[in-house]
């Protein structure tokens, strides 16, 4: 069972995100902050983690970078925002792909499925 | 033999030879002259003004000393070289006249009579009578060996000063034209004022220049030798620039007209500068307002979809049933639509106010009761509000638009202190007589004092930096609603951390 990691500010969406994946049979953690969500990925591995880029305390860019100091292997980032150019969000931060908002429910599963087996 | 008689109304008429290469000069003499009564022929140079004196044997000679192909000097060396015409009185009358050595050599050529230009008239008048009164010195028989020698000196350094003059204002026409140029690349208003200081203080040798406005006075101000210009477009004056001269040097009529010049251009280019500035940061203000509001009408729009497809999905039989999470699913949907709503709210408000449009409902409003109602509402919620409201205060206002301006006060204050920390929201009577006050106290991290002078600014979020705030709205429609009701908000911020607003409004 493949373990996603959602970090996103928005209790919302946050919440839809985990519920949405875990009926695909995905094993989800949920990070409210870039900040817990370092803490997740210290405490365990996870294979793919989706990332918000405007959030209070630690933002995507800031938790990109520090997450990259950490000892590897690293999960591949996906970018999930809500800016213009998303694309260049993602290449801001090196991520293997980004979903814009806002989405739908099926763009979320099928972008997840293509970056974890 | 010379021309003399009598005008008409009996005076003595004289004839005078008037030799002065500027036609302005002539022009002077010819009518001061001949308005007392003078016959005056004029010559445009030495060599003319010889054949006038051989001509009409003129009691007088008024000559310029600087003038092209034969000069004072040599006009009198040559008068004073022929018999005929040797004794006739000469007066030099120049503005190049006043070194000491010219003179020296002036009076050994029987040149006693001098006038430096620009004489009064009655000083003109009484020299020419006087010389004309005068017994004619009869010039010495040789003129001294050296007078050559010291005659073209002193023409050549006159020349060589005036080649300097040339220079040095054609040096400071290429600074000018140099700073034009460069000033008309230039867009940033106060680096546009910048340059204007340092090419002022080139162009007049200046010891310092500044910019003096309305609002900065500088220490320098007093200085009496200091030289002022005003910053002057047509339509607007900006201020002053301002030069203080080095040492003991004093500055000129030329360096002021510099000044004036540079002056001129730099207002001009100033105020473009500034409405092409305010004009890029009212568009930055739009781009960044359309992708914040874009940002954050987004986020709620993804949730409503996303449930709405996850209960659709559970209702197919595609996803199991979740009881509990259906149910917060639907409530989410509620709080989701809702946020968009005030989203949407928020943005017809503004283009209410900017349009001018924003109206007012209003009704007697009891104050106390309204503030209380939205501090019960919030602590249901489960946040620690205190209130703290007179009885019964009433007031003219639009009831619908004060529970706005209350509701996001004390949401903002909920928004960025600490769950938890206390709110304490205040009805009572403004020190000012016929307002009364109320006040919303938060103990959270309050505002950055770099910030506090923009916090109701429209677009400005304070708290931007760490992505905890909505689109800078709030607290700007909110001054705007209380100031549509003759009041204001005001924010303070208490030496023990928070802030306090407080709006005042009229009875």
């Amino acid at each position: 069972m493949s373990s996603v990691l959602v970090v996103e500010d928005d209790d919302s969406l946050r919440e839809m995100m985990a519920w949405i994946l875990s009926n695909e049979g995905y094993s989800v953690e949920t990070a409210a902050d870039g900040a817990i969500a370092l803490q997740v990925l210290q405490r365990q591995k996870m294979d793919l983690v989706l990332l918000d880029m405007r959030m209070p305390v630690l933002d995507g860019w800031g938790f990109a970078r520090a997450y990259r100091e950490l000892p590897g292997p690293h999960a591949p980032i996906v970018v999930v925002t809500a800016a213009r150019d998303a694309a260049s969000r993602s290449q801001e931060v090196d991520a293997a792909g980004y979903l814009a908002k806002p989405f739908e429910l099926e763009d979320l599963t099928k972008l997840v499925g293509q970056h974890v087996s | 033999m010379s021309w003399r008689g009598t005008s008409l109304d009996g005076r003595i008429v004289s004839t005078i030879v008037v030799a002065d290469d500027s036609p302005t000069g002539r022009d002077l003499l010819l009518s001061l002259l001949g308005y007392a009564g003078h016959r005056v022929l004029a010559a445009e140079d030495g060599a003319g003004a010889l054949d006038l004196v051989h001509t009409w044997h003129p009691d007088l000679v008024i000559a310029d000393v600087l003038m092209p192909t034969m000069d004072g000097f040599e006009f009198v060396r040559q008068l004073r070289d022929d018999p005929a015409i040797a004794a006739t009185p000469v007066i030099f009358y120049t503005a190049e006249f006043h070194e000491y050595e010219a003179r020296a050599l002036a009076q050994r050529c029987g040149v006693l009579h001098l006038l430096t230009k620009p004489t009064e008239p009655d000083v003109l008048l009484a020299t020419v009578a006087s010389a004309l009164g005068r017994p004619t010195v009869v010039p010495a028989p040789e003129l001294p060996p050296d007078f050559q020698e010291r005659h073209l000196r002193l023409v050549s350094d006159r020349l060589v000063l005036s080649a300097h003059e040339v220079e040095d204002a054609s040096e400071r026409l290429a600074a000018l034209v140099d700073f034009g140029i460069r000033l008309f690349r230039e867009t940033n208003p106060d680096r546009v004022l910048e340059m204007a200081c340092t090419t002022a203080r080139e162009l007049t040798r200046a010891a310092s220049a500044f910019i003096e406005t309305e609002h900065e006075q500088s220490q320098h101000v007093d200085r009496a030798d200091a030289m002022r210009v005003s910053l002057s477009s047509p339509s607007q004056t900006y201020g002053s620039i301002v030069v203080t001269p080095s040492g003991n040097a004093k500055f000129t009529a030329e360096d002021e007209r510099f000044l004036t010049m540079l002056a001129t251009q730099t207002a001009l280019r100033y105020e473009n500068a500034l409405k092409a500035h305010e004009l890029a940061q009212a568009v930055r203000a739009r781009d960044e307002f359309l992708s914040i509001a874009a940002h954050e009408l987004k986020t709620p729009i993804t949730s409503l979809v996303g449930y709405a497809q996850l209960l659709g999905a559970v209702a197919n039989g595609r996803a199991p049933s979740d009881p509990e999470r259906e149910g917060r699913a639907l409530q989410r949907l509620e709080q989701q639509a809702l946020k968009l709503s005030r989203l949407v709210t928020q943005l017809m408000d503004v283009s209410s106010l900017q349009a001018g449009k924003l109206h007012l409902n209003v009704s007697d409003v009891n104050l106390s009761a309204l503030v209380r109602l939205v501090a019960t509402n919030l602590r249901d919620e489960g946040y620690n509000v205190a209130d703290d409201a007179i009885q019964n205060i009433h007031l003219r206002a639009d009831a619908v638009r004060l529970e706005q301006i209350v509701s996001n006060l004390v949401q903002n204050a909920v928004r960025y202190t600490p769950r938890g920390t206390l709110i304490e929201v205040g009805v009572g009577f403004s020190s000012s007589a016929g307002f009364v006050e109320i006040s919303v106290r938060d103990h959270g991290p309050g505002i950055p004092p770099a910030k506090r002078a923009h916090i109701f600014d429209r677009f400005y979020q304070a708290h931007a930096d760490n992505h905890a705030s909505g689109m800078g709205l709030g607290l700007y429609i909110s001054q705007q609603i209380a100031r549509l009701h003759g009041g204001r908000i005001t924010a303070e911020f208490p030496e023990d951390g928070g802030s306090r607003f407080v709006v005042t409004l009229p009875v």
